[in-house]
């Protein structure tokens, strides 16, 4: 009779673990993993464009035809561990002026974010293109 | 049963009890383990399913983040600077550091649609978007429908609602030496209570030609604030009648290239007030389209 009983709440102890454990399986694999980094990496270099145009820097690199306030953008705001590139290219493409974060490189990289932004210089059309990355 | 039975029963039946304590502890700590690790999955998996919008969001900031730089780029196009926008109970105040070039040269729809055609073209292969502007180079300010508009040298404000703007301040650079101007005047009052303009007419140097103030009838045809130059060239800041419309101001020029610089406005509004291009403005982004363009607001 003792045999029957254990036999039983052995049964009943191991189906109950089962439930628990599917639903806990369930449970985890039904989530979706989000990579709150690569959101904020994305939100920063949209960010900084929008501040370096209000800031009138995309504008005075195009005139100066030079990228040394982008290197101190890139150097001084943009957070580690993050990688910064920004280029400035006209209507037609061409490029103008360009930055890379110092320690930075542009080869082998896994996954680059990328915004663009266009400006104005007197009457000309620009456009900053912007690629975020991890090293 | 003897004694030494009975202690052994004894000492078997406390062994069993304890051995039941140690099963059930087993059970129970099992059991809320088990259920600690359910509850945390639980929670996982709904902060999962919030953070399901994400993509959603990104993409809403990324077109939100297109819109604000469309706004910022046809602000430069067109020459119009914000100061800012304050209110003080009822009123607001528009304050711009700059509006158009007028000038009989001055065509801001050949740069409004060359910035199309970019946005249409380059752009929208750069980005992966598909951008269907229409821009026009006017704007209004919302409520009451507060239109700017300029048609190479004449500038004109308009509005639907006259009564409710009462202070129009405008400032204009002309490309002209002070010593140049052969003659300027100004209208006369039209008495308390109609509206309050300040007119600046400025040298290329900086220095003043023309600054008055007066109260004019919007209803009325007003003579203008002018200046004439020894080469015939002139300018005229007119408020009140203007194209059968009243309540508007219009800058005209002629032979000469002006800047208006800075720029006030005030009038009644109780609700939100709010700058946006002008009703012609459609844009498609991403497949979905927009019809207001939102360049400020307070």
């Amino acid at each position: 009779m003792r045999g029957y009983i254990f036999t039983l709440d052995a049964i009943l102890a191991a189906l109950a673990a089962l439930v628990m454990i599917t639903a806990i399986y369930f449970f985890v694999s039904g989530t979706q993993s989000a990579d709150w980094s690569k959101v904020n990496l994305n939100s920063q270099i949209l960010d900084s464009l929008a501040v370096l145009e209000l800031n009138d820097d995309l504008k005075n690199a195009v005139l100066a035809g030079s990228n040394t306030t982008l290197n101190t953008f890139l150097n001084s705001m943009f957070p580690e561990p993050a990688c910064g590139y920004i280029q400035l290219r006209n209507s037609t493409d061409s490029l103008h002026v360009h930055s890379l974060k110092t320690g930075c490189s542009r080869t082998g990289r896994d996954e680059v974010f990328i915004a663009r932004r266009t400006f104005i210089v007197g009457e000309d059309i620009y456009y900053a293109m912007m690629e975020g990355w991890y090293e | 049963m003897n004694r030494g039975q009975q202690h052994l029963s004894w000492s078997k039946n406390s062994n069993e009890s304890a051995r039941n304590m140690k099963g059930v502890m087993f059970t129970v700590s099992t059991f809320l383990l088990l259920n600690t690790v359910l509850f945390f999955s639980m929670f996982y998996f709904s902060v999962s399913q919030e953070r399901g919008g994400l993509s959603f969001t990104m993409f809403g900031d990324r077109h939100r983040f297109l819109e604000s730089d469309i706004a910022e780029s046809y602000l430069d196009l067109i020459d119009v600077g914000i100061n800012h926008i304050n209110r003080s109970g009822n009123q607001v105040v528009f304050n711009f550091s700059s509006l158009y070039e007028v000038s009989p040269s001055a065509d801001y729809q050949s740069k409004i649609t060359e910035y199309e055609n970019f946005l249409e073209g380059l752009f929208e292969r750069k980005t992966n978007l598909e951008i269907d502007a229409s821009l026009v180079p006017d704007f209004t300010i919302s409520p009451y429908n507060i239109s700017f508009d300029t048609e190479g040298s004449v500038f004109y404000i308009y509005t639907d609602s006259t009564d409710m703007v009462n202070t129009y301040s405008i400032t204009v650079q002309t490309n002209k030496l002070k010593n140049e101007s052969s003659g300027s005047g100004k209208p006369g009052h039209s008495g308390p209570g109609y509206q309050y303009i300040n007119v600046t007419i400025l040298a290329s140097d900086g220095q003043m030609i023309v600054s008055d103030e007066r109260r004019l009838d919007p209803a009325q045809i007003n003579d203008p604030f002018y200046s004439d130059f020894d080469d015939g060239s002139s300018i005229n800041v007119t408020f009140g009648q203007i194209n059968g419309l009243d309540g508007g101001l219009m800058v005209r020029v002629s032979g000469l290239t002006a800047t208006i610089n800075e720029t006030v406005l005030i009038y009644n509004a109780a609700g939100n007030v709010f700058l946006e291009a002008g009703d012609e403005y459609s844009i498609k982004i991403g497949g979905i389209s927009h019809d207001k363009l939102v360049l400020g607001f307070e």
